[in-house]
Formats: C-alpha cells, sequence, structure tokens
C-alpha cells in the first residue's frame, strides 16, 4: 500500500507514469494542466517521452502516432480541447489505435467557465466524432478512482484498440487529499499488453467479427498501411458494400461482445435502500455525505454509480428500475441532464432530476433538500 | 534498369493519379533517395495528408500512413519522437500543408525534428476538383474563384526558412534527376529537412487555365522558375512570381529535436540522481 | 473531533493557495483525514481566491467547507473577503489584514474579527512578501488548536524555497506571538 496526497489531476499523472505509458503529447488547458505539469517532469526523469504540441489537434496526432507506432501513448484535454481533437478522434477509432485521452471537464458550452467544476461533455464524451464509433468512457468518482481508472483506461485502451476516454470533473481534478493506492508491483501484475501476429499471413485488420484489429509494431519486418478511410482486412481502403459494413460492425462488436470486461460500477448501501440515487464523478461524494447524514435519521437511500459511463450499465439500471419506484429515484448530474436520458432510456421512467450548471458543486445539503421535497424524508 | 519494384507496393499498381500528373515522378525520385541514402525500408516510415500527393503512402513498402486532412506532420511527429532512430518521410500537398496544416509545418521547422517533409505542389486542390489553394497564383482560374484569383499566395520556402527549417529547397517534376538528388540531399540531412515540388496538375489546373495538354502544364511550370544563384541575380521587380529552385537554405550546426530531448533527459536524470530534483 | 472547516482566501498570487497546501499536509501529518480544494477565478492573478482544507478523523467525501460550518477564516483581500465570508459560521473567527480588507460594523458583529497586518508584517518584519503565509499559519495554529504546531512548522519547511526556510520559520512564530497578544487582549 502506497499512502499519499494528491489531486485528481496528479494522480491520473501517476497512474500513466505506473501504466507505463511511454509517449505523453499534451496542449496546455484549464483545468487539465496539472496532468501536464507532473508528466512533465516525471517523464523526462523516467526516460519517457513528453512533448507540448503547437494546439489540441497536433497533440492527440502526435500520441495517435507514437502509439500506432507501438508505444503506449496518451494525451489530456477539457471540454473546448476535445472539440478540437473530434477528427483524430475519429481517426483513432477508425483505424484502432489504442489511446488514453483525459478530459478534465470544467463549465461549457464553448469556454464556459474555464476554473469551475462541470460534468459538461458527458454526451460529447458518447460521440466525439463524426460516424458511429463506440466509445469507452470512463468516470472516476473518488480520488483514489482518479489513478485506479487511468490504469484500467491504459489497459482497455490496449485491449480494444482504440480510444478511451477518462473523465473526471475539476472538483476531483483540483482536490487534494491523503489517499491509499495499491503498490506498484501490484499494478503491474494486472497490464495487459498488446497484441502482436507474427504470422507471416499476418493481416492488421485480419481478425474475427468480435476482435479489435492487431497493429504489430512499426518497423518489425510487417510494414503494413494505416488510413482513417473505410479499409478491409489489410488495412488498405475499399469501398465494397459488405466489407465497409464489416468493418463497423465489427468496431461494434468488438465492444459489445466484451461488455463484462468493460462495465464497472459501484453500489452503496443499496441493499436496504427505500431511495436511489444515481449520479457519477465528483457529484457521488456530495452524495456520500448526504446519505450517510440521512442515515443518522434513519432514512435509508442507496447510490448507484457507473465508472464506466459509456457504454452505460443500461441492464443493471432496468434491473433497479424494478425494485424502486421511479418517484423514488433521483438522478443527480452537474449538466442539464446529459445522462439523465440514458438512465430514462435504461430504466423506461422518469426519475426525479437535480442538476446545476452553474460552475459550483451540488453540495450535500442541496440534496438532502432535494430528497425531502420529494418524498418529505 | 532500377528496381522500384522491391520498394513498391506492386498490387497496389497502377497508381490511382491521373494521365500526366507529377505525383509519380515524386514518388520515383523519393524510391531513389531513399535507396541512395542506404535506408532500409523496414527502417522508414511514410506518412502522408488528404488530397492526391496523400495516396503515395499507399504505394511504397514500408510502414505506411494515410492520416487525416492537414495532420501528417503532427503524426510523424509522434512516429519520429517514439522511434528517433528511425526515417520518418512526410509528404502533403499545398493544400494539406500550407491551408489546414500550415501550423504544424511551422512548429516542426520550429522544433527542428528530424522529419523529411515533401510538399508537392500542383497548385490547386485538385483531389476535390480545382479549388483555390494558398499557391494557387494571382489571376489563375480556380472553381472557387472563377474570375480569377483574387488571393495573394504563400511561397512556402520563404516559410520554412523564416520558421528557421534546417533544410530548405526546390525542385520539380520537370527534371527527374535534380529532383533525386534534392531529394537524396534533404533526406541525408539531421533535421527539419523542407522539399517543395512544383508538380504540374493537367487534369483540374492545366487544362481549366487554358493549357491543353501535360506538357504545357510542365512548361508553365517551368517558367516560373530558375536556378538560386541566377534568381538572385534578377532585379527585384523582375523576381515577382518567379521561383528560385535548389538547395535555398541549411543548417547543419543546429541540435536535432530527438537527440536534444534524450540529452534533456539524460540531464533531468542525473539532476534526481543528486537529489536536486523535484 | 469532528469535522474542522478552514478557508484561507486572498486574491490569485498572494500565495494563500500554498498556505492551504500546507496546513492539509499538517493535518494528515497528525494522522486525520484531509482534503484542500481551492476555488479560483478564470484570471491567473489578482482574481479572487478561496482554499478550504477540511480535516476530520472520518473519511471525508465532499471537499468543500459547508457554508456556514467554516470556523475560521483567514483574508488578505477585500474582494475575496466579501464573497466568501458568508461562509463562516455565526461567531466563528475571522482573521483580517485590516490594511487590505474591510468588515462592515454588522460583519463585526456576526463574526470575532481579529486584525493582523499580515502583509505589512512580512514585508516589514520579516523583508520577504512571500512569508505572509507562513504568518497566516501561525495565527492559524494558535487560534484554531487544530494542529500540532511543530508538525505544521515541519510541513512549511518542506513547501517553501530553501534559501527562505529560515525567513519561513521566523514569520511561523510572528504569526502565533500576533495571535496570541490578540486573544490575550481580546
Amino acid at each position: 500500500m502506497r499512502k499519499l496526497k494528491a489531486s485528481g489531476n496528479e494522480l491520473v499523472a501517476l497512474g500513466a507514469l505506473d501504466a507505463g505509458c511511454e509517449v505523453f503529447a499534451g496542449y496546455p488547458i484549464t483545468p487539465s494542466s496539472e496532468v501536464m505539469h507532473k508528466i512533465s517532469v516525471s517523464f523526462p526523469a523516467h526516460g519517457r517521452k513528453f512533448i507540448q504540441m503547437e494546439d489540441e489537434i497536433a497533440a492527440i496526432s502526435v500520441a495517435l502516432g507514437s502509439s500506432m507506432s507501438g508505444k503506449i501513448s496518451m494525451t489530456n484535454t477539457s471540454g473546448p480541447g476535445m472539440s478540437l481533437k473530434a477528427e483524430q478522434i475519429g481517426y483513432g477509432h477508425m483505424a484502432e489505435i489504442p489511446l488514453v485521452i483525459v478530459n478534465v471537464m470544467r463549465g461549457g458550452p464553448s469556454t464556459g467557465l474555464p476554473t469551475r467544476t462541470q460534468q459538461s461533455d458527458i454526451l460529447q464524451a458518447r460521440a466525439p466524432t463524426n460516424g458511429d464509433v463506440r466509445t469507452i468512457v470512463l468516470v472516476p468518482g473518488t480520488t483514489e478512482e482518479c489513478y485506479t481508472e487511468t490504469i484500467r483506461a491504459f489497459n482497455l485502451a490496449e485491449k480494444f484498440m482504440q480510444p478511451v476516454i477518462l473523465l473526471l470533473d475539476e472538483t476531483l481534478g483540483h482536490a487534494a487529499r491523503d489517499i491509499e493506492l495499491p503498490d506498484l508491483s501490484e499494478i503491474q501484475a494486472t497490464l495487459i499488453k498488446r497484441r502482436v501476429n507474427n504470422k507471416s499471413d499476418y493481416q492488421p485488420y485480419g481478425v474475427n467479427d468480435d476482435e479489435p484489429a492487431i497493429l504489430n509494431p512499426f518497423f518489425t519486418g510487417q510494414p503494413y498501411h494505416i488510413t482513417g478511410l473505410t479499409h478491409d482486412h489489410t488495412g488498405f481502403p475499399t469501398e465494397h458494400p459488405i466489407l465497409s459494413q464489416k468493418l463497423i460492425d465489427r468496431q461494434f462488436k468488438k465492444i459489445d461482445a466484451h461488455l463484462g470486461e468493460i462495465e464497472k460500477f459501484k453500489k452503496c448501501h443499496l441493499d436496504d435502500a427505500d431511495y436511489l440515487i444515481i449520479c457519477y464523478g465528483s457529484v457521488y461524494l456530495a452524495a456520500r455525505d448526504a446519505i450517510e447524514k440521512l442515515r443518522e435519521e434513519n432514512q435509508n437511500v442507496g447510490i448507484f454509480r457507473p465508472i464506466t459511463l459509456w457504454p452505460s450499465p443500461e441492464k443493471r439500471m432496468s434491473e433497479l428500475a424494478k425494485k424502486f419506484d421511479p418517484q423514488n429515484i433521483l438522478v443527480i448530474e452537474m449538466n442539464k441532464g446529459q445522462y439523465l436520458r440514458e438512465v430514462e432510456r435504461s430504466m423506461r421512467n422518469r426519475p426525479q432530476f437535480l442538476s446545476k450548471v452553474n460552475g459550483r458543486a451540488i453540495s450535500p445539503l442541496e440534496i438532502i433538500e432535494k430528497l425531502r421535497e420529494m418524498h418529505h424524508v | 534498369m532500377y528496381d522500384y519494384e522491391s520498394k513498391l507496393r506492386t498490387d497496389r499498381l497502377p497508381t490511382q493519379w491521373c494521365p500526366g500528373c507529377g505525383d509519380g515522378m515524386v514518388l520515383k525520385a523519393m524510391i531513389r533517395a531513399i535507396d541512395a541514402n542506404g535506408w532500409n525500408m523496414n527502417d522508414v516510415c511514410l506518412v502522408s495528408g488528404i488530397g492526391c500527393s496523400g495516396r503515395i503512402s499507399s504505394y511504397v513498402n514500408c510502414n505506411t500512413v494515410h492520416t487525416t486532412h492537414g495532420r501528417p506532420i503532427a503524426y510523424a511527429t509522434g512516429i519520429k519522437f517514439a522511434n528517433p532512430e528511425k526515417n520518418v518521410i512526410v509528404v502533403s500537398g499545398d493544400g494539406d500543408g500550407l491551408a489546414i496544416g500550415l501550423s504544424h509545418f511551422m512548429h516542426a521547422a520550429r522544433r527542428n525534428i528530424d522529419l523529411k517533409y515533401i510538399i508537392i505542389n500542383n497548385f490547386i486542390y485538385g483531389l476535390t476538383n480545382s479549388q483555390a489553394s494558398p499557391t494557387t497564383p494571382l489571376g489563375m482560374w480556380a472553381v472557387t474563384q472563377p474570375f480569377g484569383n483574387t488571393d495573394n499566395s504563400f511561397d512556402a520556402c520563404d516559410l520554412a526558412i523564416a520558421a528557421k527549417a534546417t533544410f530548405v529547397a526546390r525542385s520539380t517534376t520537370l527534371d527527374l534527376i535534380k529532383l533525386e538528388k534534392i531529394l537524396t540531399a534533404a533526406f541525408k540531412h539531421k533535421g527539419f529537412s523542407f522539399v517543395e515540388i512544383f508538380s504540374g496538375c493537367p487534369v483540374n489546373f492545366g487544362k481549366k487555365n487554358e493549357m491543353g495538354s501535360p506538357k504545357e502544364t510542365d512548361d508553365w511550370i517551368g517558367s516560373l522558375v530558375l536556378p538560386a544563384n541566377k534568381f538572385e541575380a534578377l532585379p527585384e521587380e523582375e523576381k515577382i512570381g518567379k521561383f528560385p529552385i535548389g538547395i535555398l537554405n541549411q543548417n547543419t550546426k543546429a541540435k536535432e529535436h530527438c537527440e536534444k530531448y534524450l540529452e534533456y533527459v539524460a540531464q533531468v536524470q542525473a539532476k534526481f540522481a543528486e537529489g536536486k530534483g523535484e | 473531533m469532528s469535522k474542522r472547516q478552514i478557508r484561507f482566501t486572498g486574491v490569485g498570487g498572494q500565495g494563500i493557495i500554498s498556505a492551504g497546501d500546507i496546513l492539509c499536509d499538517a493535518a494528515i501529518k497528525t494522522g486525520m483525514h484531509s482534503v484542500k480544494i481551492g476555488t479560483y477565478n478564470s484570471q491567473v492573478r489578482g482574481g479572487p481566491t478561496a482554499i478550504d482544507v477540511l480535516c476530520d478523523e472520518k473519511t471525508i467525501y465532499f471537499p468543500y467547507a459547508i457554508d456556514g460550518e467554516i470556523e475560521f477564516m483567514c483574508s488578505v483581500a477585500d474582494a475575496s473577503y466579501q464573497i466568501y465570508k458568508k461562509g463562516v459560521m455565526t461567531n466563528g473567527i475571522i482573521v483580517i489584514d485590516p490594511n487590505l480588507v474591510y468588515p462592515s460594523a454588522d460583519d463585526r458583529k456576526s463574526w470575532r474579527i481579529l486584525e493582523i497586518p499580515i502583509v505589512e508584517i512580512a514585508k516589514n518584519e520579516i523583508g520577504n512578501i512571500a512569508t505572509q503565509s507562513s504568518i497566516a499559519l501561525g495565527v492559524a495554529v494558535h487560534i484554531t488548536k487544530c494542529f500540532d504546531e511543530k508538525i505544521l512548522l515541519e510541513s512549511i519547511l518542506e513547501k517553501v524555497p530553501k534559501k527562505s526556510k529560515e525567513a519561513n520559520r521566523r514569520a511561523f512564530f510572528l504569526g502565533i506571538e500576533y495571535a496570541k497578544k490578540l486573544v490575550e487582549s481580546k
């Protein structure tokens, strides 16, 4: 066990180092810059590569370039930067290039509230680019999880050969506290290595219909072609109707056939709960304080919080819908209901909703008040 | 007979370029320049952007990357930075490299990262049917400037020199031997090497500007250029609309980015070893 | 001990952030759980800034101080004082720099307002304006009794630059002295 004091942003940087990330390319943006600040020290100190690029697009392009060549890579940003990176995220999906993209969310839209907290980019993370992509989006709910989910983001990226988006909100990014992390050796034992195919008939995209591509490291004697155009099993462009359909079908199936390996959520005090809160990210911290307080008054409220936000834990939420009346379910988000719609879709009902988009955190008291207003609890 | 075939993906041939297009000349000269430098194809990565020039990556038998529009230099920076001992060539067109991707070009030059950067300048957006590019000369027809181009054009080599590119040259597809020599020198240079190649687009530029044949388009290109020393000797007013060819600038003293970074890593690690790190 | 909630406020660039950071370090060293979080304006310098430090023996979830529950606030800029004062509990203590912060008569009824010219002391008595956070910490430790003096000083010395360690040590003890005098005179 390692004991230390750190903020979420600092833990993302540490997670990257511990996950064996080899190349980091970034561009300054509030409130995620501390990730890059830390890495600008730790990466050269460990012989890893760090580069600050001229813009958001260049930063993700460098990270994709180094990753496709075989090196574990990462970039950081916040909402406006995600908008700029959009096209390259699509390239990462199309060409099946692993990459961890950290987005520390601030108030939006546009320049919005740069130093304030909001869960503004939930829908952007689900569909960050043109075309059909099945994104993997992880949302830590505690400071420790900023570390553990960074590790998991690298593992999922390398395993499923596509970008993985790690979403922090400003609160988690900046709040620093005492934490305990698993030992490095323990983390290293869990790291997933990218698949390699050394057979003479190797074709990067010649895989089963539920498998990710296999991109052998560059310069190892099996040259191949990478493109953002629709391509066949060889990697060369095609517009063949069957092959075009198959490519996108496979890129969806490689995720949908392995949801169990991607899904992650936490339940808190759910077993005896009369009321259910659904939330994620730092909102969980306020909700947790709120329900602990209510418990002292013998009011039993539980929390369900997805950590893998996309693909959403649809089945789990539909199971919960059977246990709780929609009047007793409260969805809380620091946005105008970006995940609420997904909860409604999964639960096939209309739960209650508490929201704030002024850059300030929702406090435990506001949650308690909302529950009281709902139920006179 | 020179053996191109071992370096090409012959199953991808013939190329998709139009008859009379200069891109095939660049492909040939580039292959010969790789060879002249004694590079093993297994140590080469060719990165291209979007446009007719972007197709070049699919024909060469090495690790090849066809990136997004304007970003090949940024992707290539990642590939080179991660694999400093390998040779990374980037090919753009005038739209890819001087419009949407100009910023990356300037910054790669500033960093002096060892990329071999070729812009095939055909003065037009060819692939998308004749929109004006940053190099379309004043007064010439483009589908988006149907009454004659009103926008001033860039001199790509001037830009590269201003950004402190450590190797800057211009050539054309009119003389394959000269082109091969220039590319050979560019590939040999350690640092950011830039070569602008004037190349004819007879179908989407020449024909629509009243040049009836590929030969006429090439002749027009020939009328624009003259050797650097002759260009310098011209009176200022006669330099307008003319372009020097040959090696225009070379600085062999500036340190290359990846080498500099490795030195930096050694310094940082030494600091930490002395306990003077963070 | 129940949850302690402390706030430092100033304008960006005054070093108040580091005071909160150091207090959080010290609390953790003492064996408590602690969290600190800053609230900034998007201007880097000159914007009103607050940093909240929470300490508790139990796990802390929500990282912000709760409005009306802050027991101690230290403020060295009026703009931020006016924004953040409402977080302090009734009869809570607010230490202000009287040259820079201007509380109303009503404020003085709501809270115990103590005046220590922190910036002037840093400038004139220590000769290093950057030591104001150490003075503020000296004041805070004496008034809140939340922290072990020795551990807090240790945490200060770990964070400040080598060449100003001695100045910060003096600043810390000077803060304690001023706080003592004020508390005794009241």
